[in-house]
């Protein structure tokens, strides 16, 4: 089923909206649940909350891709669930790693509300819009996937050593772009 | 603002970006493998020394078979195939043209010169003596450098002495450069490096050099970004200290 039909479940109110969206996006969303969380029974509580998202934000909005829409939604339930387990607590497991290299690009106490998420939110895009496409990709398999550096390097088929190296200077340049931006970091 | 904002400011990414990275939907990008590039590498070194070996085996089969064959038109050249054609001859076909002091098959007189003959015996003979006295000379000087190389080895050091780097190997891919088996010391701020190319005639063009800390992003393994040079295709080497290591940009 296309995304403009199953949107169009959402809008009528009909039940099958979940079901197909599940059948379309079910692993999908499983995967990016699963890489935050890294539990079978958070992920798949994480993916109901998704759903009831959808449902509760179809009408008003129309995305036209619902895959990347879906995507953030999960993303967000899977990262308050997981603050909501490991409060401050830095361990194993990808989303710690990877919220380690953010801090690395900032680590300032002061923290944006929404408004200030929300800026940030498009300086980010201005800052990936210029990146290179395979430098675009390992960012977004990253920090937004938090995909580990093996799937990374085994999907893009490079040396793990590799990414690490791209991530690294990618990180230097967010930094000196969010510097530019008048960011205090 | 910290990792957190910028964990959470990255829902807000385009869609679009969000789709494009979306493997577990539209698949992995297509990109040439790092397997492929070896394979490459590899018959990029491979076809050199194949054309070579072609190269001697051309030249040498002709004298070999010009001391082994008869002047007897009726050899197995008519038959298209040095296989002989009787069941005696068949026997004797399996000994080797220096062994056989029995004329071939097709020719049993001994007035007849063979190949054998001292005329090319004495040459055969020389340059077996030449070939043994090059084979005692190489195991001797490889006695020595096993002795030298025996020396080195128990101070347990790696081999740092050798200027050929033999010990160190580079892999290039994308702009970084790893580097494995190199020791570096502890303090690497006077360390360098150079990179120069190998051009196809043997020429060396140096490319790049300066502090190895100006383009180390790793130390363990080394890895170098050396991406701001923007190299094109070729055969190149790196120095670091002491050591040397060959590496190739693919196309």
């Amino acid at each position: 089923m296309q995304d403009n039909e199953i949107v169009d479940l959402y809008w009528a109110r009909s039940e099958n909206a979940i079901t197909e969206t599940n059948v379309k996006y079910g692993g999908y969303c499983r995967k990016i649940a699963m890489n935050i969380v890294a539990n079978d029974e958070d992920s798949e509580e994480c993916i109901n909350d998704t759903y009831l998202s959808a449902w509760n934000t179809m009408p008003e909005e129309r995305p036209d891709l619902l895959a990347p829409y879906l995507a953030a939604i999960v993303r967000n339930h899977a990262l308050t669930l997981y603050r909501k387990l490991h409060s401050q607590k830095r361990g194993a497991g990808q989303t710690a790693l990877a919220l380690d290299e953010l801090f690395e690009v900032a680590s300032s106490s002061d923290t944006e509300d929404m408004v200030g998420r929300s800026l940030l939110s498009g300086h980010l895009n201005r800052f990936v819009a210029g990146l290179g496409t395979n430098d675009r990709l390992i960012f977004v398999r990253r920090y937004f996937y938090v995909d580990s550096l093996s799937d990374i390097a085994s999907e893009l088929s490079m040396s793990e050593s590799a990414v690490k190296s791209q991530l690294f200077r990618t990180r230097q340049k967010l930094k000196d772009y969010l510097i530019r931006e008048g960011y205090e970091l | 603002m910290n990792g957190n904002d910028l964990m959470d400011a990255l829902s807000g990414l385009d869609p679009k970006y969000i789709d494009e990275a979306a493997f577990e939907l539209h698949g992995k990008p297509v990109k040439r493998s790092p397997k492929k590039s070896k394979v490459l590498r590899g018959a990029f070194i491979a076809l050199p020394i194949a054309a070579a070996l072609l190269i001697t085996v051309m030249v040498a089969l002709p004298a070999l078979f010009r001391m082994g064959t008869s002047s007897d038109t009726s050899m197995p050249s008519d038959t298209g195939s040095y296989a002989p054609a009787s069941e005696e001859a068949a026997s004797d076909a399996s000994a080797s043209y220096e062994a056989a002091e029995e004329p071939s098959w097709d020719y049993e007189a001994a007035e007849e010169p063979s190949y054998e003959e001292p005329v090319y015996s004495a040459e055969t003979e020389a340059a077996a003596d030449s070939a043994a006295e090059d084979t005692t000379n190489a195991s001797a000087s490889a006695k020595n450098e096993s002795a030298a190389s025996t020396e080195t080895a128990e101070s347990e050091e790696p081999s740092e002495t050798e200027t050929s780097g033999s010990g160190i190997s580079a892999e290039y891919d994308n702009g970084i450069l790893t580097i494995e088996n190199i020791t570096l010391p502890e303090d690497i701020s006077e360390v360098g490096y150079r990179i120069v190319q190998t051009t196809a005639t043997g020429t060396e063009i140096p490319y790049s050099e300066g502090s190895l800390e100006d383009i180390l992003t790793e130390t363990d393994p080394l890895t170098l970004d050396i991406s701001e040079l923007a190299l094109y295709d070729g055969t190149y080497t790196i120095t670091i200290g002491d050591e040397i290591a060959e590496f190739i940009v693919p196309e």
